[in-house]
């Protein structure tokens, strides 16, 4: 019994940090632009699929790939908000959802086209691997992609804090109108977060094929996960997304350790919903 | 112009749209199938100039994997009748195949099935792979007369009364128990008998079907079951799962996955290292096809998996397909292939059985499901490509002699081990990765 919840309580911390970089770039772009990007997770599948092509094409180990996929996906976030994103902002409310939506199914049918139904994983990693400590098992590929989550999300909290890009973006988000008085160019800072955002998808999505697969629709998962990681951390607070990240990465190893693994899905959503129900600006968010 | 007659312009075309559509005849509809579905004793219909075959299977989606590779199968199947020299007793009336997509959910596969049907009336339809799939196509086929060969396993597909379809190859639950009896056989070969099994699957209807297959005949020799686990098939992370099966520690697993899982679940065991003994697949998904393997790589080395085809049993027919399969591929083919190609086979054996007794009519479909139910087939193309030795319908449309075969991933390949009168190469036992 105790031994069972220790090793769920390991398994969902681990998995709880690497949620919690995968919900980064959506809490970003959704905090300082107030656009709500429904094809997030289909960024992380796009991103996924990149990964695997780099690292099939180059031979290179998953963990490497980020070299390329990240330039590349920022491009991809700029050409995406110059080309779609920015031409709906101030419009009705609907424009973007609609806007993201479509971006969604167009991704999801490219991917198809270009990846076919498929499946498709990496064969090996360097970070894959366990560690057996007593009788407690620690894989490495989530340890490692748990410490790589931990970096980036503190050097982007000191991006924020410390750069005048990150104050700019931080400055959009409270205020836009007193910002752009201050200097503060709102399509440039739009534009640079939504790429920042975009772009961090691609580190996440290196961690995750050092041990998943990636399909068209998969996507979806990781668009509800990251939506669920975020109302429960509400906006503005990093340490929280990374505590919202891993609390829900420990319910969900604790509901499958102790009840059954088909109701991971439900464990997750009974927190959204109860979040938005008891405390709908999340338990860190600032507004 | 102004928006206002821009809105008028729009509400007007939506009214035509929606008047057009009303009053257009279901294309096809009612012309062909006045023919077909004639009495049989009446005066002779025309036979078409190509007698149309369906193949609905999930081409898109989490599925297509299968879907894709049981389209081909079919259609190199539709180019060997017709090299050789079509349906004979019809006059060597050639066959055409038309294809449509089942998307990823019983409903579009429904949808799919009746697009098929009105669009082009075919005499057969060959498909869908997964089980609920054929389920909710199948209530379409009967009711369109349309024979519908199956290529799914869930015992249930044949349960439901349905009158027009036929399903050549075995159940879900003849994989789960060739599963066990294989575990038991190649075990004792080696000295080394399991004592315990654990059964693990996908929850779906076909999952749960494989593992009953497998507890029901361990049963029967009382061997133990310790845990019996479900998931859903869309799982992304099994090590709590893969740590849970190390726990009770069974001797052997039986695991019936799709094709995503099964890439989670052997990741899974690759990197705890928790390996059972010997890792048995039933089924017929993921694990042992050439995508799983390269997905996989060192860890799908010593899995094995139950099949319901045999890619290599040594028959003329057989090594044609496999070839000619191989060429466009450039692997062997996979089960969902197989059971296409031979669906197809025993489709023109009933068909030349309609031609030569119904002559009358032979297409229509009350003569061909009664052409279907009177086959016994011991030799030909179907049977030379069915991993069994007869094919013969009983009156749910179930093969009286189903067969299976177990392959296993030898130095990256698939390889038929069992049972030993199919197989091509010896099994190995235990599992490389296994640590005592």
């Amino acid at each position: 019994m105790i031994e069972t919840t220790v090793q769920a309580i390991i398994t969902g911390v681990m998995m709880g940090a690497i949620y919690a970089l995968i919900a980064l770039g959506l809490s970003i772009i959704f905090g300082v632009m107030n656009v709500v990007n429904f094809a997030h997770g289909d960024f992380v599948m796009f991103s996924m699929y990149l990964t695997f092509t780099i690292g099939t094409l180059l031979v290179w180990d998953s963990v490497q790939t980020p070299l390329l996929t990240v330039p590349i996906m920022f491009v991809f976030g700029l050409l995406i908000y110059y080309l779609i994103i920015d031409r709906t902002l101030g419009q009705f409310w609907v424009m973007q959802f609609a806007a993201t939506v479509g971006l969604q199914i167009l991704m999801r049918s490219a991917a198809l086209i270009i990846w076919k139904g498929q499946p498709r994983a990496l064969q090996y990693s360097i970070i894959q691997g366990s560690i057996h400590i007593g009788p407690f098992t620690i894989l490495t590929s989530r340890l490692v992609a748990a410490a790589v989550s931990l970096i980036v999300i503190g050097g982007m909290a000191l991006f924020l804090n410390k750069t005048w890009a990150g104050a700019a973006m931080r400055a959009a988000s409270d205020d836009l109108g007193a910002a752009s008085l201050m200097g503060v160019n709102r399509r440039r800072t739009y534009g640079l977060t939504f790429a920042i955002g975009s772009s961090l998808t691609a580190v996440a999505a290196a961690l995750l094929m050092s041990f998943q697969q990636i399909d068209p629709t998969g996507g979806m998962r990781f668009g509800l996960l990251s939506w669920c990681v975020l109302a429960l951390a509400g906006l503005g607070s990093l340490p929280g997304l990374l505590a919202a990240g891993i609390i829900v990465g420990i319910t969900e190893s604790l509901a499958v350790s102790f009840y059954d693994p088909r109701i991971r899905p439900l464990a997750i959503y009974a927190i959204f919903i109860l979040v938005l129900w008891l405390r709908p600006k999340g338990l860190f968010g600032r507004r | 112009m102004n928006s206002k007659a821009f809105r008028i312009l729009l509400t007007l075309l939506a009214l035509v749209t929606v008047v057009l559509g009303a009053c257009s005849p279901a294309p096809a509809a009612p012309a062909a199938p006045a023919a077909t579905q004639a009495p049989a004793q009446k005066s002779a219909p025309a036979l078409p100039d190509e007698i149309v075959v369906g193949s609905v299977q999930p081409l898109t989606g989490g599925f297509a994997v299968f879907g894709q590779d049981g389209k081909l199968g079919a259609e190199l199947a539709i180019q060997h009748i017709n090299e050789a020299g079509g349906i004979k007793s019809m006059g060597g009336k050639k066959l055409k195949l038309v294809s449509e997509d089942a998307g990823g959910t019983p409903d579009t596969a429904k949808l799919a099935t009746e697009s098929m049907i009105s669009k082009n009336r075919p005499v057969a339809i060959l498909g869908e792979y997964i089980s609920r799939f054929v389920m909710a196509a199948s209530e379409v086929t009967d009711r369109e007369k349309v024979i519908l060969i199956a290529d799914a396993l869930v015992p249930q597909v044949t349960q439901m009364g349905r009158q027009y379809l036929f399903r050549p190859g075995p159940t879900a639950t003849d994989h789960g128990a060739l599963a066990y009896q294989f575990l038991v056989d190649v075990s004792t070969a080696n000295g080394d008998p399991i004592k315990s099994i654990a059964v693990l699957n996908e929850d779906s209807a076909n999952g749960r079907a494989n593992s009953l297959g497998a507890i029901e005949s361990a049963l029967k020799n009382q061997m133990p079951v310790v845990t019996s686990l479900e998931y859903p098939y869309d799982i992304t992370d099994a090590t709590q799962i893969v740590q849970q099966l190390a726990k009770a520690n069974p001797d052997a697993v039986i695991h019936t996955p799709y094709f995503n899982d099964a890439i989670v679940f052997g990741k899974a065991f690759k990197e705890t290292g928790l390996w059972p003994k010997f890792l048995a697949g039933a089924g017929a998904c993921g694990y042992v096809d050439p995508e799983s393997i390269k997905a996989l790589g060192d860890a799908a080395e010593g899995i094995s998996m139950t099949y319901s085809y045999n890619p290599a049993k040594d028959t003329p027919q057989n090594k044609k397909f496999v070839e000619a399969y191989k060429k466009i591929k450039g692997y062997i083919p996979t089960e969902g292939a197989g059971m296409n190609y031979y669906g197809a086979m025993v489709l023109y054996e009933a068909l030349e059985y309609s031609g030569t007794h119904f002559p009358d009519d032979p297409l229509n479909p009350e003569n061909l499901r009664r052409s279907f139910l009177a086959l016994d087939l011991k030799s030909g193309p179907a049977v030379e490509t069915y991993p069994g030795p007869q094919i013969k319908f009983d009156p749910l449309g179930d093969n009286e002699f189903p067969g299976t075969v177990v392959l296993q991933v030898q130095q990256g390949e698939p390889k038929v081990v069992y049972p030993e009168a199919e197989a091509e190469a010896k099994p190995i036992w235990p599992n490389s990765h296994f640590k005592p």
